[in-house]
């Protein structure tokens, strides 16, 4: 394997773990601060039947 | 079905499923990432080269299986009006829009030691990218608009205008003269690839979408979520704007 392709494979792989890792890390950290938040009112995550109403 | 569409029974089902969506995702991939870099030869033509195949592939699968499970939400918002097909196209947009921009970012570089260049204005990597622009544009035109039910509508039927684009792609490459390879695995004769290579890749690919399931499940979880949390606010804050009187009227 020449350098110059052994670069591109590894660019490749790399740019794609930052995006998958970078998306997991962001929706779990999303999830965090609206736990913290609805915990601040008073309300536990899956202890109450909406219907079908979320607004 | 809309008794499965009930946002406290996602939120229960997501519970559940996210862990084991997440758990094969992780061990196909690991699978699939041996198979690719200690069992699947190099191919003949482009040498070792051909392992971004093995990513980007099923990267752009997953951009427009994304799209497709966003189009069939927004049936489900403009036919039964219902939050959670809203909740669900709204979570699909940035995770479509993640795997369109590794298709696009990892095909570039694969195009520069095959083609000799990053980018074409080819019929499937502008048609790719157009998608992209879609992703984003729907991402914008649910951030733009304040209230839920119209960002709904709005992005419910640019979602399904923006269908249009999926057989583009899906056939660009049959249609015109392109640079990009033609399809060599859904083919109506048969995958034009050996099973040493097929196999690596179809498993990177089921990988991937056990990923991008969990990853949707998590997004639905935290837009419900989302959606209490503005209402417990909105409450709080009319309840705070009442005068005193009405206050204790409406606490009685």
């Amino acid at each position: 394997m020449s350098h110059d392709h052994a670069f591109f494979i590894a660019l490749s792989y790399g740019v794609t773990a930052i995006a998958v890792i970078g998306t997991i890390a962001a929706i779990m950290l999303d999830h965090r601060r609206l736990k913290k938040a609805l915990a601040a009112m008073g309300v536990t995550v899956a202890a109450r039947d909406d219907g079908q109403h979320l607004d | 079905m809309l008794r499965f569409a009930n946002p406290s029974f996602v939120l229960r089902f997501a519970a559940r499923a996210i862990p084991i969506f997440g758990a094969l995702a992780a061990l196909l991939l690991a699978v699939g990432l041996y198979l690719v870099f200690f069992v699947a030869p190099a191919d003949y033509q482009q040498g070792e080269t051909v392992r971004i195949m093995y990513i980007h592939v099923p990267a752009a699968w997953l951009g427009m299986f994304a799209y497709m499970v966003m189009a069939s939400a927004a049936l489900g918002t403009l036919v039964w009006r219902h939050p959670v097909a809203d909740a669900a196209q709204k979570s699909a947009a940035p995770l479509g829009a993640m795997f369109t921009f590794v298709c696009l970012v990892t095909g570039s570089l694969w195009g520069k030691p095959m083609w000799g260049t990053y980018w074409v204005w080819d019929a499937r990597l502008t048609s790719m990218l157009v998608l992209l622009l879609i992703y984003l544009a729907l991402i914008a035109l649910w951030n733009t608009i304040e209230e839920p039910q119209r960002a709904a509508k709005a992005a419910a039927v640019m979602t399904l205008v923006g269908l249009v684009n999926i057989p583009i792609i899906k056939f660009s490459v049959d249609w015109w003269n392109t640079l990009h390879q033609p399809a060599s695995v859904f083919k109506t004769s048969g995958p034009a690839i050996y099973g040493s290579m097929l196999w690596p890749l179809l498993i990177m690919a089921v990988g991937a979408t056990f990923l991008f399931l969990a990853l949707h499940l998590m997004s639905i979880r935290n837009e419900i979520l989302r959606r209490r949390l503005d209402r417990l606010t909105r409450l709080a804050a009319s309840a705070n704007d009442m005068p005193r009187t009405a206050r204790f009227e409406a606490a009685q």
